[in-house]
C-alpha cells in the first residue's frame, strides 16, 4: 500500500500542456490544433480522475505523454477524418514515444521552440501573438489570459480563433526558422516575451498572482530559447539577463502589507541571489559578438543595481552611460525620464527637473504617473516643497494600482 | 474500529485551465494523503468508465437502464473510522463535494 501520494512539481500541468500540444501539433499539423488541444485537455482530465486514487505516478510527465499518445491513436483509428493520414500519423506517434530519454527530451524542446516561433509569427498582430503563445505554449486558460491583460474572456477567445485561422491561411509551418530568417523571426519572439514580462512586472492592477506567472513564463521561454543552439545568440542572452536581474528584486519590491518600496529602500538581502547569478551568466554570454541592442543596455543597467551592495554605492556614472546609448537607440520620453533619474544622482535634482520640463508635452507624460512622481521627487530634493506637493497630487490622480496610490499619499504626508 | 466505503459519485472537472486542474488534483491528493498519515486509508481505486447495469425486463436479462451521470461512481476509498459520524466527517472534507460530486458513506458489515 502506498503511504505517500507524492508531490506535484509547480505548474506541471501548465508546462506539460505546452509540451504535449507542441509535439502533437507537429505530428497532426496546424489544421488540427483545436483537435490537439482537446486531446491534451482530455489527458489532463484523465489524470484528474485517476491520480487521486493511486497517487502521482513515478514519472508524471511520461504518464501524461503516453496517455495523450494513446488517446490520439485511438481517435485517428476510429475517425474517418484521418483516414488518409492515419497510418502515417500512427507511425509518427509511436516513434515519438519510443523510450530514448535524452533524444526524446531534445526533440520535445525543439517542438516547443518551433511552436513559439509559429505563435510569434510576424504575420500576426502583437496582442494576438502574446495570447496565442500563452495559450498553446504556456498552457494558460482563456480566463487567465483575460485577467492578466485586464480584458474579458470573449475578447481573448476571439483573438485566438482569428490567430489560428491566420496561421492556417498563411500556411505557417511548425519548424524552427532557417538561419537567414532567424534575425527577423527572433525579433518578433523576443518582442512578445519582453511584453509578457513587462505586463507581469508592472502589475498595474495590484496584487494578482497570474501576473507573476507571466514573468515566470517569459523567463522560462527566454531561457529555453537561449539554451537551445537555434536561439543561442547574444540578443537572446541579453533579454534573459534583463528579465532574471529584474525578477530577482520582485519579492523585495513590496512590504508584507503591500507597501511599494523603491530601490533605495529595499532590503537587498531579499534579492534572489540565484536569479542574479543566472542573470549575470546570461549577461556575459550576451557580451559576445558586436551586437548592441536595447536589451543589452537595459540588462547592463539592471546589473549595475544588482551589483551595488547598497543604494549609496550605485554606479550612477555607468548607468548614465548606458542611458546615453539607450537614448540614441530609442529617444522615447520614457527612456529620457529614466535617464533623468540617473542624471539627477550625478548632477543634482535641478538637472533632472530641466530634463523633465523638456519632455512634459510629449505623449504620454501628462497622464503618466511615474513622470509626475519623478518630478515630485526631484522638487522635494531641491527643496521646492509646493511644486513637489502639486506633482505628487498629479501623480496620485494617474496612479494605476492601490499600492501605487498609497505610496504616493505616504510621500505627500512626509512633505509637511 | 469499523471499515467504511466512500463511493465518489458524479463530479465535473470540465472547463478548468491546466493550472486550475492541477490545484484541484492537489486538493484531492492532500485529502487522501491526510487519510494515509492518519492511518485511516485501507485502499481505493478508480472505476473504469462505461460498464452496464444488468436487469430483468419482461422476463429477459437486458443492459440498462443506464445510470444517470450524477449517479456514476468514479471510484471508491476504503477507510477505517471509529463510527459513522467520524466517517461522515471525513467524507464532508472530500474535495469531490466542491466539484458537483457526491460521496456516499457505507459501512462494511463485519462477518
Amino acid at each position: 500500500m502506498i503511504s505517500d501520494v507524492g508531490q506535484l512539481v509547480d505548474h506541471l500541468f501548465r508546462h506539460q500542456y505546452g509540451h504535449l500540444v507542441s509535439t502533437l501539433t507537429r505530428i497532426f499539423g496546424f489544421d488540427n490544433l483545436d483537435f490537439v488541444e482537446d486531446v491534451v485537455q482530455e489527458t489532463l482530465l484523465k489524470a484528474l480522475r485517476h491520480w487521486p486514487y493511486h497517487g502521482i505516478p513515478d514519472n508524471p510527465a511520461g504518464w501524461l505523454y503516453q496517455s495523450a499518445r494513446n488517446h490520439a491513436l485511438d481517435i485517428i483509428r476510429r475517425n474517418a477524418l484521418f483516414r488518409d493520414k492515419a497510418a502515417q500519423i500512427a507511425r509518427e506517434l509511436e516513434g515519438a514515444g519510443r523510450p530514448a530519454p535524452q533524444t526524446a527530451e531534445t526533440s520535445l524542446e525543439d517542438d516547443e521552440l518551433a511552436m513559439i516561433f509559429a505563435c510569434c509569427h510576424p504575420a500576426l498582430p502583437r496582442d494576438t501573438r502574446v495570447a496565442l503563445t500563452l495559450k498553446t505554449v504556456g498552457g494558460f486558460g482563456v480566463a487567465e489570459i483575460a485577467r492578466a491583460f485586464l480584458t474579458n474572456d470573449a475578447t481573448i477567445a476571439q483573438r485566438l480563433v482569428r490567430a489560428k485561422r491566420r496561421l492556417r491561411d498563411e500556411f505557417i509551418v511548425l519548424k524552427v526558422p532557417a538561419d537567414h530568417e532567424m534575425p527577423e523571426r527572433l525579433e518578433s519572439v523576443l518582442d512578445v516575451l519582453y511584453f509578457m514580462f513587462n505586463e507581469g512586472y508592472s502589475a498595474h492592477s495590484g496584487a494578482n498572482l497570474v501576473r507573476f506567472d507571466l514573468c515566470e513564463e517569459a523567463i522560462r521561454l527566454v531561457q529555453l530559447l537561449a539554451l537551445n543552439p537555434a536561439g543561442d545568440r547574444p540578443v537572446v542572452h541579453a533579454l534573459a539577463a534583463l528579465m532574471l536581474l529584474q525578477a530577482s528584486r520582485l519579492s523585495a519590491r513590496q512590504t508584507s502589507d503591500g507597501q511599494l518600496l523603491l530601490l533605495a529602500d529595499q532590503d537587498r538581502t531579499l534579492w534572489d541571489r540565484r536569479l542574479i547569478d543566472r542573470g549575470l551568466y546570461h549577461l556575459s554570454q550576451a557580451a559576445q559578438g558586436q551586437e548592441l541592442t536595447a536589451y543589452h543596455l537595459e540588462a547592463g543597467i539592471a546589473a549595475c543595481h544588482s551589483l551595488a551592495p547598497m543604494y549609496e554605492l550605485t554606479d550612477w556614472h555607468q548607468i548614465l552611460a548606458y542611458y546615453d546609448q539607450l537614448v540614441q537607440l530609442n529617444p522615447s520620453p520614457v527612456v529620457i525620464l529614466n535617464r533623468a533619474v540617473a542624471l539627477s544622482m550625478i548632477e543634482g535634482p535641478h538637472s533632472g527637473i530641466r530634463q523633465l520640463h523638456a519632455i512634459q508635452q510629449r505623449v504620454p507624460m501628462k497622464e503618466y504617473f511615474l513622470f509626475h512622481a519623478t518630478l515630485a521627487d526631484f522638487c522635494r530634493r531641491a527643496g521646492l516643497t509646493q511644486e513637489a506637493r502639486d506633482a505628487y497630487q498629479q501623480a496620485v490622480q494617474f496612479a494605476g494600482s492601490d499600492a501605487e496610490r498609497r505610496f504616493l499619499l505616504g510621500k505627500l504626508e512626509t512633505l509637511e | 474500529m469499523a471499515t467504511f466505503m466512500l463511493l465518489l459519485k458524479g463530479g465535473d472537472f470540465s472547463g478548468y485551465s491546466p493550472e486550475e486542474s492541477q490545484k484541484i488534483l492537489q486538493d484531492y491528493l492532500g485529502w487522501s494523503q491526510k487519510l494515509r498519515t492518519q492511518g485511516k486509508y485501507k485502499g481505493g481505486d478508480e472505476l473504469k468508465e462505461g460498464g452496464r447495469v444488468v436487469s430483468v425486463a419482461d422476463g429477459r436479462v437486458v443492459d440498462g437502464p443506464f445510470t444517470e451521470t450524477k449517479e456514476v461512481i468514479g471510484g471508491y476509498f476504503l477507510i477505517e473510522e471509529p463510527g459513522l459520524e467520524a466517517a461522515i466527517a471525513t467524507a464532508k472534507d472530500c474535495p469531490h463535494l466542491k466539484y458537483k460530486g457526491r460521496v456516499e458513506v457505507r459501512e462494511i458489515n463485519p462477518h
